[in-house]
């Protein structure tokens, strides 16, 4: 076994009511990746918390390179080689790579002046940016960055003060295939000079291609510890929720109907010189894959009225429909379950009611006047439909846990009459249990005849819950998979804007004959 | 539908809330509510006059007086915006309601003699319909304000300009007009209709000054508006997060240009009121009183940040602000000191509402 470099040993955390940690355990050896993984709210955040010294263990004991400390600061922390990755990524849009990478320990030149010294600053982070394949520069501005690249400045960050234990707190939710490869790639370099990663994701694939070991954690208790070698999906699945999930995909009940939606022609601002043509059947779930940036966020934004259509025009059941704005899609049907649902898909300071009949005050109104009684009845029924676990629908959204948030916006959309819907990223940072929830809710919806349209760049649920999958990339559709044809390999092929192998080779036998 | 969970969820980690602890009694207009109470017990014992009939209308015209243009500042606040053209925009709705006025009622100016016509001694001003004069110069004021409140809300929804320098831009602009149309000089209302003018706006009903029944009637109004209807609901998801609720199908254009209309209508009504009491429009009518009122609404609970606020708040912030002048006064302390408190007063109410959420 290599040498331990970072040992939690007990640590528990008792918070007002409730035992966030309860004595958990933890090894990190040198240069080991070790995947961290559970549901929300098993304590995983809280546990990389006490590592970086933001939170103070209430038990327990933190040894680092054989020295016991009851606590840590976040001083001490970095001091001991602990730096972290954020999920929401710390860092200043307004400076540029270097000036982030230094932040609060720039380098001084002039003596007495203490100027900070800029040439210095890039001549320490160019090698940096290098050794992680960065194609920008120490002058670039972070907020022309990508999420991707920004995520490399935070490790550029890491390396500069010798980090030795990376914390990757889900690195990889708002990142493209492509960069998440990349970023495993940087993973297996960092684990080759000797740093280890602490690596927390949902997304299990992942942990199975980068993790040398994986410990799970459920309500705040280590659950189980997996060896390389015992990795798999049933194993982590099993060990997070404490049962074994279904399989993913539940056929329709009954055939797709005709009717739905058509995006005909369809040209969206991001991709001006391109068309998509896309349809979706009543009662059938179509997945939407492609890289990030292949333009399917675009033309959900263009369906749902939120930026023009440059061309082509949109049909439901045949019939054309105009939608100049968010409003006009509503009141056709169209809904949209955005991305970032605490940013564009809730009020967070409002109560899970008000967020549910926000879309459809005027259904609960007479004479302008809002009818308290209906309006809870709807709240009430969608909570219990969705099984939003919250004490009272009149409790702040800000207080619920991801998963219940994204069924707050569900409900919003569900007390009206959804005729087609685009779910963009449905359960990004939401964890299995509450993931397998709104798969099912979406199967019912469909069989309700709802025509859905799924946009995800996680592979296992394009595949996993789709009827069909339509494939963008750069700003049209480059393919659709029937079921029989589905694997992740086709998909890939496809978003990187590759034919179908059998596709080629029609082609080519066209081309002979 | 929902995938069986192995045990039912309890929430013993969400402690229940007791009464003082949740609605009225959390919020920072709970804490200021229960300041001014203290304070009236206090100058209860400090001032035998201070509970006299006389001083309690005089302190609640006062705050009349600026607590209407506070209710509109507060729902601008509520939506995350902020207008700082209030005080001008009190100062020109008062000149031209006053100007037309005096304009209508003077025979033999054009338009005039469709309202009033002389006496048979030639010298008195008789109106042809009674109150008609006041309800049309009224009208003049509320329209220009109507106009002010439009040009800021298309400004700051439509072009997508900072509320802060728009309507600080609008605070030169009104202002500057009102200069140019009276000439530096102010006006004063006149004519037959004047002494109904000076009845409405500083007389005294059922032994409450009249201001201040307008101030109450607006005030539940707006708090059954903003609490009970898709309106209102819609303000308080703007100020919460403005691209959900677009996202969500509000129009929140059209919340916005109407907040902001509606803040400028208060703001006008509040100067036609204030003159009346004043006797006058002057040119420099109600400088800087848009730091009053926002004080007066940011005291009383509004959240710059946007999301928070209401007309309770509101009228307890421009009460507590009036109180400690009054008690000032009657106290006989240096009434330059009052501005300075009003500052210290600004701060420790938010400083005590941090403190809360902090212990919370």
């Amino acid at each position: 076994m290599a040498e331990t470099l970072l040992e939690l040993a007990g640590i528990s955390k008792t918070y007002p009511g409730v035992r966030a940690l309860d004595n958990v355990s933890l090894r990190v050896c040198r240069g080991e990746v070790l995947g961290l993984i559970g549901e929300n709210g098993a304590g995983k955040s809280t546990l990389m918390r006490v590592l970086g010294g933001v939170v103070a263990p209430s038990e327990g004991v933190i040894r680092i390179g054989g020295i016991d400390h009851a606590e840590m600061t976040v001083t001490e922390a970095t001091r001991c080689g602990i730096a972290f990755v954020h999920q929401e990524l710390n860092l200043f849009e307004n400076l540029d790579v270097a000036a982030n990478v230094f932040i609060g320990r720039e380098p001084l030149t002039g003596g007495p002046l203490r100027l900070v010294d800029n040439a210095e600053m890039r001549a320490r982070v160019t090698p940096l940016l290098q050794r992680l394949g960065a194609d920008f520069t120490p002058n670039t501005l972070v907020e022309n960055l990508s999420i991707a690249e920004r995520q490399m400045v935070e490790i550029a960050k890491a390396l500069s003060i010798d980090a030795r234990v990376i914390i990757m707190d889900e690195p990889t939710s708002s990142l493209t295939i492509s960069e998440t490869e990349r970023l495993l790639e940087v993973i297996a370099d960092l684990k080759a000079h000797g740093i280890s990663v602490i690596y927390i994701s949902h997304r299990l694939g992942e942990i199975m291609t980068c993790a040398d070991r994986v410990v799970v954690l459920r309500d705040g208790r280590t659950v189980g510890e997996l060896a390389r070698d015992e990795l798999s999906h049933a194993a982590m699945i099993r060990l997070m929720i404490g049962r074994d999930l279904k399989a993913l995909y539940t056929p329709p009940k009954r055939p797709a109907q005709p009717g739905g939606c058509d995006i005909a022609g369809v040209v969206t601002t991001a991709f001006p010189d391109r068309q998509i043509d896309l349809s979706v059947r009543r009662g059938e779930i179509l997945g939407l894959a492609g890289l990030v940036g292949a333009g399917r966020t675009s033309l959900a934004r263009a369906v749902f009225g939120i930026d023009p259509l440059l061309g082509g025009e949109i049909r439901i059941d045949g019939a054309p429909v105009g939608v100049a704005s968010p409003r006009d899609a509503i009141r056709q049907g169209i809904y949209l379950v955005p991305e970032d649902r605490k940013k564009s898909g809730l009020v967070l300071e409002l109560p899970i009611r008000e967020n549910v009949t926000l879309a459809n005050l005027l259904g609960h109104a007479w004479m302008w006047l809002i009818h308290g009684t209906s309006e809870r009845k709807v709240a009430q029924d969608q909570a219990r439909r969705l099984s939003i676990k919250a004490p009272s629908i009149d409790i702040e959204a800000v207080t619920l846990s991801g998963g219940n948030q994204q069924k707050v916006v569900l409900g919003k959309w569900l007390s009206m009459q959804p005729r087609v819907m685009f779910f963009d990223e449905p359960t990004r940072g939401i964890d299995v249990g509450a993931k397998s929830e709104i798969y099912a809710l979406m199967r019912e919806l469909a069989d309700q005849g709802v025509a859905i349209v799924m946009i995800s760049s996680d592979m296992e649920e394009v595949i996993g819950v789709s009827d069909r999958v339509a494939v963008m990339h750069e700003g049209a559709v480059s393919g659709v998979l029937e079921r029989a044809q589905f694997s992740e390999y086709n998909v890939l092929r496809l978003a990187i804007g590759q034919q179908l192998e059998t596709q080629a080779l029609e082609t080519m036998e066209a081309a002979a004959t | 539908m929902a995938t069986p969970l192995e045990s039912p969820i309890t929430f013993s980690n969400v402690g229940k809330a007791r009464w003082w602890q949740s609605g009225l009694f959390a919020s920072q207009t709970g804490y200021v509510l229960l300041a001014l109470a203290v304070l009236f017990v206090v100058m209860n014992f400090a001032s035998p006059y201070f509970f006299t009939q006389g001083n309690m209308q005089n302190v609640a015209k006062n705050f009349s007086f600026i607590a209407i243009a506070t209710l509109g500042v507060t729902l601008v606040i509520i939506i995350g915006g902020i207008d700082l053209s209030v005080g001008s925009m009190m100062c020109f709705s008062a000149m031209i309601t006053s100007m037309v006025m005096t304009q209508l009622s003077t025979p033999g100016a054009p338009g005039a003699e469709w309202f009033v016509h002389l006496a048979d001694d030639g010298k008195t001003v008789i109106a042809n319909l009674p109150g008609l004069i006041l309800l049309i110069s009224v009208l003049a004021g509320l329209g220009v304000a109507l106009i002010v409140g439009l040009v800021n809300g298309f400004c700051i929804a439509v072009l997508g300009l900072s509320p802060f320098v728009t309507t600080l831009g609008m605070l030169s602009i009104v202002r500057g007009l009102g200069y140019v149309v009276s000439n530096g000089r102010g006006s004063f209302p006149g004519g037959p209709d004047a002494d109904y003018f000076y009845a409405l706006t500083s007389g005294v009903v059922f032994g409450m000054p009249a201001p201040f029944i307008y101030l109450v009637v607006l005030a539940v109004a707006m708090a059954v508006v903003l609490h009970h209807t898709g309106f209102g609901r819609h303000v308080f998801a703007i100020g919460g997060n403005e691209k959900a609720a677009a996202l969500t199908g509000i129009p929140v254009v059209r919340v916005k240009i109407e907040v902001y209309v509606i803040c400028a209508l208060a703001a006008g009504l509040q100067g036609i009121i204030v003159s009346g009491w004043l006797g006058s429009a002057p040119a420099n009518m109600a400088t800087s009183y848009e730091l009053n009122v926002i004080a007066a609404a940011v005291i009383g609970g509004a959240n710059l940040a946007g999301g928070i606020g209401g007309p309770l708040g509101a009228i307890v912030g421009c009460m507590l602000l009036e109180v400690i002048r009054n008690g000032l006064v009657l106290a006989q302390v240096n009434s330059y000191w009052q501005q300075a408190l009003v500052g210290v007063i600004i701060i420790a109410a938010v400083l005590v509402d941090r403190v809360r959420s902090r212990m919370a």
